[in-house]
């Protein structure tokens, strides 16, 4: 058999496992080209409005060329969030905390803004990945061969981690401020999805095991020290964490994803692996008030899931939204 | 609540044809998500011209791989293999199974750039010439050629249990 011929049978293969489409694909494109349509006619009018007065207005967006770097600013928005929380990304648009202006780093395929701190990662065509501070300096270009490209920042914003694929494969503990690469191999691990992520603490990797009986099924949470790479616990959490803030901060529940597409997201009890369905994925700000963002708006939760509060952060037009905490 | 007609038409197509686009998606993020989150967006995007779009499938699939090749983000930024019944994960020196090299193969294919990948899929997952793909993917068939070059070497560079499979090496760098 030729390699191309394998190449073509494993990406059949690969295609032919995938479930059926989610139910609301349909109702959930149609509200987001509505939603299209609308910022359209807003931004024909808004121009209409420009070209006349050619003021600044509060809000206002003035391209200035295809690539800027940094590029089009705008005034941080609105109301501030639970627990001082912010909208650290729109889409491109990365927060400056210290100007309080949201950057725009258009022109790169990813733009992954440190939960806390003012790093960046991103990836801009075929070139590795870069980390540099919001502004554009200290900049430091990162050794990324092997990786998977499913970089997740550590809660201070100080470290990434990421998968490693190939020979040696495992994950990568990124120094953010230096790019020093730290690697460490992972043997004898099913991890499925191998969807590397970090704990509350920032002292722990995670990442799931993968339950063989269905498809997209997770068994448990594998726990690696972060500073050693050596493996430490397992949790009973039969699901998917996003990042270090859907643990409680005391660490006892988490907000993960089920792959189900009926109740996908759960609020489990890592003590005793008792999970409850939650609507949104969320973080937690504090141990009674989540947050989750749904629709370009900003949802204050309790943990049985109830909304208490919403805000509009007022960017969600520039796409999709991501929080992080104070500092 | 009620659809308008364009609404409905819209919602049918979505659901004869919505697997077959995800399909797409999936075999160029590799997760489920993310396919999900590019299919989406191209529907919505068609969805607000539906109107003056003749054909929707080759023009939802154009827009899925540039969109992909031009280096579009899932919002949920995750890479993902899901795998329905794998064998036993292989351990070095025992790679020789096709199932095993299939699975190595997935892994390898998730960290080719964007723009290699999407040819790859449209050449071997497709079954598009060159001349196709270029047509495809707005470029020339020299870039075509080159980027799946350039990937497939890269591949076989990955797998280094291809030393195992001889009748595999042919054309290794």
């Amino acid at each position: 058999m030729r390699f191309e011929q394998l190449l073509s049978e494993t990406i059949d293969e690969m295609t032919g496992e995938l479930p059926t489409a989610a139910a609301g694909l349909a109702s959930r494109s149609i509200a987001e080209g509505r939603r299209i349509r609308r910022t359209r006619r807003l931004t024909a009018a808004a121009g209409a409005v420009l070209a006349v007065l050619a003021i600044a207005l509060p809000w206002a967006v003035l391209p200035r060329g295809e690539h800027p770097e940094p590029g089009v600013r705008r005034t941080t928005a609105g109301p501030g969030l639970p627990g001082g929380w912010v909208v650290t990304g729109a889409g491109t648009h990365v927060l400056d905390r210290a100007a309080g202006e949201y950057v725009d780093l258009r022109g790169n395929r990813t733009v992954l803004p440190a939960p806390v701190g003012d790093r960046v990662l991103i990836e801009a065509g075929q070139e590795p990945p870069q980390v540099l501070d919001v502004r554009g300096g200290h900049r430091v270009t990162i050794d990324s061969s092997g990786f998977a490209g499913n970089y997740r920042w550590s809660p201070r914003g100080d470290q990434l981690v990421v998968r490693i694929v190939g020979k040696h494969s495992g994950f990568a503990v990124i120094d953010a401020g230096s790019g020093a690469v730290a690697r460490y191999p992972v043997d004898g691990l099913d991890c499925g999805r191998c969807d590397y992520t970090w704990s509350r603490d920032g002292s722990a990797i995670i990442v799931t095991v993968a339950d063989r009986s269905g498809p997209g099924l997770v068994a448990r949470l594998q726990g690696f020290d972060a500073a050693t790479g050596r493996p430490t616990a397992t949790l009973p959490v039969p699901a998917t964490p996003t990042g270090p803030y859907s643990w409680s901060p005391g660490g006892r529940y988490v907000i993960a994803d089920s792959g189900a597409p009926d109740r996908r997201w759960l609020l489990i009890d890592v003590t005793s692996g008792q999970a409850t369905p939650f609507p949104y994925d969320a973080v937690w700000v504090t141990a009674d008030e989540l947050l989750a963002v749904h629709d370009g708006k900003v949802l204050a939760l309790t943990p049985d899931g109830t909304v208490t509060a919403t805000a509009d952060p007022g960017v969600a037009d520039l796409g999709p939204l991501t929080l992080g905490p104070p500092g | 609540m009620v659809q308008t007609p364009e609404e409905a038409e819209f919602s049918a197509f979505v659901e004869q044809r919505a697997h077959a686009l995800l399909r797409t998606a999936y075999a160029l993020t590799g997760d489920r998500h993310a396919a999900e989150d590019l299919v989406q967006n191209a529907l919505a995007k068609a969805f607000v011209r539906w109107r003056r779009i003749d054909e929707p499938e080759p023009y939802l699939r154009r827009m899925i791989y540039n969109e992909f090749a031009s280096g579009w983000r899932s919002r949920r930024r995750q890479s993902e293999v899901t795998v329905a019944e794998p064998p036993d994960r292989a351990g070095a020196g025992h790679t020789d199974s096709d199932t095993a090299l299939r699975l190595l193969l997935r892994d390898a294919l998730l960290t080719l750039p964007p723009r290699q990948r999407a040819v790859l899929i449209l050449r071997y997952f497709e079954d598009l010439s060159v001349e196709e793909t270029a047509a495809f993917l707005s470029c020339s068939q020299g870039t075509v050629a080159s980027q799946a070059s350039r990937g497939l070497a890269k591949l076989r560079d990955l797998m280094p249990q291809l030393d195992w499979c001889p009748e595999l090496v042919e054309g290794r760098q």
